[in-house]
C-alpha cells in the first residue's frame, strides 16, 4: 500500500513481464450505478479527458504512444472507464504520469465537450456491439457542468487503480504514482441524484439478423461459487465443443454466431447468453426454442462435458485463447495479451476483493463436480430473461 | 529434401514436391500455433466459384463432428480462415502437443468426401455469416471490388454463387487449394526446431507435387469511387507486394492517418500481389476524406508513420500464433518472402517517400468507399 498521508489510494498492481517490449499502463476508474443522463455525461467524460490535460501535448504523447507502437484509448463499461495507454519501458513514468494527469488535470474545453456531443449520438454501431451493449444514453441537456461533475466524482485517487505491465521494476511504479497523488487535491464528492432515470437500452439492431438474448441473474463478485459459475458458462457458450454451438448452430442451424459471457455491472456481473439468427422463426419463439434446446442439452451433459469446459477454461486462462467469457472490455472478450492481462489483474481486485489468479481459478474448477456443474448451468437457463432485439432490415 | 536455414533461430525447409515446413522456437511463449496455409494461387475467386473455397473451409472445420470437443477437452483450439491468397488452418497447443497438431491437421491433407446435404446444411449457417459482415468488411470488400473488379472478389464469397455448389464442385476446387507445392506448415513456440522440422516434414513428404498452372497474372488495380452497403468511410490505396517502398509508405501513412482520427481501422495483409492498404472509420461517416485531402504534406507525421508501421509488423513476430501466421502466409505465396522485407523498407522509407504514401489515399489516387446513401456521383 503506498504510504500517503493526503489521500487514500489503492495499491498499484504491477504485471512483471521482462521479455516484454513495452510498458502497458492501465487506469480503472470505478463507476457507481449511473441514470441515463449521468451516463451520457460519464461517455462524454471517456471521450473528451485527454483532449487537453496541463503539462502535456496531445501530439507529444500520440507520439510516444507511436513509438512503442501505442496509443492512448479511453473506454467506457457500465462499471468502469478504462484508461490505456503503452509506452517504450524508458518512458514508462511519462506514461504514468501522463494517465494521472488525465485523471487530474483534464481541462475539458467547450469545443470538445461540444463536438462529442454533436457527433456520440449519431454514431453508428455494429450488429453484434448494439446486441452486446444495448444501452442508449441520454444526452439531452448534458452540459459542461454535468461532465466535470462527473469528473470530480468519480475521477479521485480512492476510487482508481493503476496497474503497470512489462519490463518494469515495481519501485519506479510506485514512486511515479506516488508523485501524481502528491498534489491531487479533491474536494468533497459531489452528490448523486436522488432519482436517477433509469438506462434505456435499444429496441432493434441494424441489418438483418434477430439478436435472442437470455440475461441471467446477476451475482456479486466475491460470490464464492464464481468458478462454478464461469466453468458452466463455459460450458455453455466457449468453443466450439459448447452447447451453444453444437446445438444452436449445428443441430437447429439457427445461427452462425452465439457466445456466452460475463459481464459487468456497477452490481457485480451477469451471465449473458446472446445468438444472432435469420431464421424466420418468430423471434419469441426462437428465445423460447432457444432456452429448451440449452435445458436439453445441459440434462443430457455428462462427463465428457465437464472435462471439455475444464479443457477450455485452461485453454483460455491459461495459455491465452481468445475466446474468454470475460467481457470486460469495451472490445469485449479479455484476452492473454500483456494489456489486457494488466488490465485484468486490477479490474479483479477492484471487483472481488482479490486479485486474479488464474492457476487458483482452474484449480477451483477441477474441483467442480458434474452435477454442480450441470445445476449452475441450468440456473443460468432457468433464471434468465429473454431479451430479443428484432432485425432492423 | 532441400534444407535451407533461413536466419537463426527459425528454420525453414523447401520440401522436394514444393511444400514448406517452417519453424520458428518461441521458448518463452505458452504455446504452440501450428498453422496449415494453402495457397490459392490454382484456384483464384472467380464468378463461378466465389466462396468455394470458404464453403470447403467449413466443411473441412466441422469434421466428424467431434473434432473440436476432443481437442477442446486437452485444451487445444482449432480456427480456420479463408484469404484472398490462402486458406489457413491453425491449431493451439500446449508445449508437449505439437504431434496432436499435426495429426490434425494431415487429416486435412486428405480428400474429404462432401455430400450434398452436408453442403445444404452448412450454406445455411453461412447465410447468417454473410448477413453479418461489420462495416469494416464490407467497406473494404467494396473497395477491393472498386479497385481490382473480379479480380478482387471477397473470399467470403457470396450466398448466390455459393448456392451453385455440388460435391464433385468442390472436390476440384479441394485438389487445386491442397496442391502440395503451394502448402506450407509453420509452427511456432516452444518445440525443439529439428524434431518439429523432421514431425511436420513426415506428414508433407508423401504427398505428390501436382501439375496444376498457375491461371492468372498479377491483378491491376485503378483508383475511383464505389459504394457500400455499410456505415462509414474507407480509402485504400492501390500498392504493389508487402515488399515493396511503396506498400511501406502507404502503411506509414495509414497507421498515422489513424492515430489522427481516433475510431480509425487499418486494413492490410501482406501480398506479394497489387492489393490494398485500407483506413476508415465506421462510427461515422464525416472527418476522414476531409482530414485526409486536407493534409499539405504529411511531414509532422513521417516519425510516428514509420514507428507505427515497424511496431506493426514487429507485433506480429512478438507471439507464437502471429509469427506462425505472418510466416506462413508469406512463405505460402514464395518461399524467400519473409516479414523482416518489410521492417526493411519501413526502415529505410524516406519522408518523401512518406508523403507519397499520403498522397495515395487522397481524392483522385485512392479507392474511396462510401455508404450508398453518401454516394454522390463524380463530378
Amino acid at each position: 500500500m503506498l504510504a500517503l498521508a493526503s489521500v487514500q489510494a489503492n495499491p498499484v498492481t504491477d504485471v512483471i513481464a521482462p521479455g516484454a517490449k513495452v510498458v502497458a499502463v492501465d487506469a480503472i476508474v470505478r463507476l457507481p450505478a449511473l441514470g441515463a443522463r449521468e451516463y451520457a455525461a460519464a461517455k462524454v467524460m471517456a471521450e473528451t479527458m485527454a483532449d487537453e490535460v496541463d503539462g502535456y501535448s496531445q501530439g507529444d504523447m500520440r507520439d510516444m504512444g507511436a513509438r512503442a507502437g501505442e496509443s492512448l484509448k479511453i473506454t467506457l463499461m457500465p462499471d468502469h472507464i478504462r484508461i490505456e495507454f503503452g509506452a517504450l519501458p524508458a518512458e514508462a513514468d511519462t506514461a504514468i504520469s501522463y494517465v494521472g494527469h488525465i485523471l487530474k488535470n483534464s481541462r475539458f474545453p467547450e469545443d470538445s465537450i461540444a463536438k462529442a456531443e454533436a457527433e456520440i449520438p449519431f454514431r453508428k454501431k455494429s450488429l453484434w456491439a448494439t446486441a452486446i451493449q444495448p444501452v442508449k444514453f441520454d444526452f439531452r441537456r448534458v452540459r459542461r457542468e454535468d461532465v466535470l461533475d462527473m469528473y470530480h466524482r468519480i475521477c479521485r485517487p480512492e476510487n482508481v487503480w493503476l496497474c503497470v505491465g512489462g519490463p518494469i521494476d515495481a519501485r519506479d511504479a510506485e514512486n511515479a504514482w506516488s508523485a501524481v497523488l502528491a498534489d491531487w487535491t479533491v474536494t468533497k464528492p459531489p452528490r448523486l441524484p436522488a432519482n436517477p432515470t433509469p438506462l434505456g437500452e435499444a429496441s432493434d439492431v441494424p441489418g438483418r439478423e434477430t439478436m435472442v438474448e437470455l440475461r441471467g441473474s446477476s451475482f456479486p463478485g466475491n460470490d464464492p461459487a464464481m468458478p462454478t459459475k464461469l466453468l458452466a458458462l463455459i460450458g455453455l457458450g466457449c468453443g466450439k465443443g459448447a452447447a451453444m454451438f453444437q446445438t444452436l448452430r449445428e443441430t437447429e442451424g439457427w445461427s452462425y454466431r452465439q457466445e456466452a459471457f460475463l459481464w459487468p455491472t456497477p452490481e457485480g456481473f451477469e451471465p449473458r447468453l446472446i445468438m444472432a439468427s435469420g431464421d424466420k422463426t418468430a423471434p419469441d419463439d426462437l428465445a423460447k426454442g432457444m432456452r429448451d434446446q440449452l435445458i436439453l442439452a445441459v440434462k443430457n451433459w455428462d462427463a465428457s462435458d465437464l472435462a471439455r469446459a475444464e479443457g477450455m477454461a485452461q485453454g483460455i486462462f491459461e495459455r491465452g485463447f481468445a475466446m474468454s467469457p470475460l467481457y470486460f472490455n469495451s472490445s469485449w472478450p479479455i484476452s492473454g495479451s500483456l494489456e489486457d492481462e494488466t488490465f485484468l489483474a486490477g479490474y479483479w481486485t477492484m471487483k472481488t476483493g482479490s486479485p486474479w489468479n488464474a492457476s487458483r481459478m482452474l484449480g477451483e474448477m477441477a474441483l467442480v463436480s458434474l452435477s454442480d456443474f450441470k445445476d449452475a448451468a441450468m440456473e443460468i437457463l432457468t433464471d434468465s430473461k429473454a431479451h430479443v432485439l428484432p432485425a432492423r432490415g | 529434401m532441400l534444407a535451407a536455414q533461413d536466419q537463426p533461430p527459425r528454420l525453414r525447409t523447401v520440401l522436394d514436391n514444393g511444400a514448406i515446413v517452417l519453424v520458428e522456437p518461441m521458448p518463452q511463449e505458452r504455446v504452440v500455433s501450428v498453422q496449415l496455409f494453402a495457397s490459392a494461387r490454382y484456384v483464384p475467386e472467380t464468378e463461378a466459384t466465389h466462396g468455394f473455397r470458404h464453403l470447403i473451409e467449413h466443411l473441412l472445420a466441422v469434421g466428424d463432428g467431434g473434432l473440436d470437443k476432443r481437442l477442446e477437452t486437452q485444451a487445444c483450439f482449432l480456427r480456420a480462415s479463408t484469404l484472398r491468397d490462402a486458406m489457413q488452418i491453425e491449431l493451439t497447443v500446449g508445449p508437449t502437443q505439437l504431434q496432436l497438431a499435426l495429426d490434425t491437421l494431415a487429416g486435412f491433407l486428405h480428400r474429404p468426401t462432401f455430400t450434398q446435404a452436408q453442403i445444404d446444411k452448412e450454406l445455411r449457417v453461412m447465410r447468417d455469416e454473410l448477413a453479418m459482415r461489420d462495416d469494416s468488411l464490407l467497406l473494404a470488400s467494396a473497395a477491393w471490388d472498386a479497385a481490382y473488379g473480379d479480380r478482387g472478389l471477397d473470399p467470403l464469397g457470396t450466398f448466390d454463387s455459393m448456392y451453385r455448389a455440388t460435391p464433385e464442385k468442390l472436390e476440384e476446387t479441394y485438389d487445386r487449394q491442397f496442391a502440395p507445392e503451394g502448402l506450407v506448415i509453420a509452427i511456432a513456440g516452444p518445440v525443439d526446431m529439428d524434431k518439429a522440422t523432421a514431425m511436420a516434414s513426415r506428414i508433407l513428404v508423401p504427398l505428390s507435387k501436382s501439375h496444376f498452372s498457375v491461371a492468372q497474372g498479377d491483378r491491376v488495380g485503378k483508383p475511383g469511387r464505389s459504394q457500400a452497403d455499410a456505415f462509414g468511410e474507407c480509402r485504400g490505396a492501390i500498392v504493389p507486394g508487402f515488399d515493396t517502398p511503396q506498400t511501406a509508405a502507404a502503411l506509414s501513412a495509414a497507421l498515422a492517418i489513424g492515430s489522427e482520427l481516433p475510431g480509425c481501422f487499418v486494413i492490410y495483409t501482406p501480398t506479394t500481389q497489387n492489393g490494398l492498404v485500407l483506413v476508415g472509420r465506421t462510427d461515422s461517416t464525416s472527418g476522414l476524406g476531409f482530414y485526409v485531402d486536407g493534409l499539405a504534406n504529411g511531414n509532422s507525421l513521417y516519425r510516428r508513420g514509420q514507428s507505427l508501421a515497424r511496431e506493426w509488423v514487429q507485433r506480429q513476430l512478438r507471439t507464437a500464433s502471429a509469427d506462425a501466421d505472418i510466416r506462413g502466409l508469406l512463405l505460402c505465396q514464395g518461399a524467400a518472402n519473409r516479414p523482416e522485407l518489410m521492417i526493411d523498407q519501413i526502415n529505410a522509407m524516406s519522408k518523401e517517400e512518406f508523403n507519397a504514401g499520403i498522397e495515395a489515399f487522397k481524392s483522385g489516387k485512392t479507392v474511396w468507399c462510401l455508404p450508398w446513401h453518401q454516394f454522390r456521383p463524380i463530378p
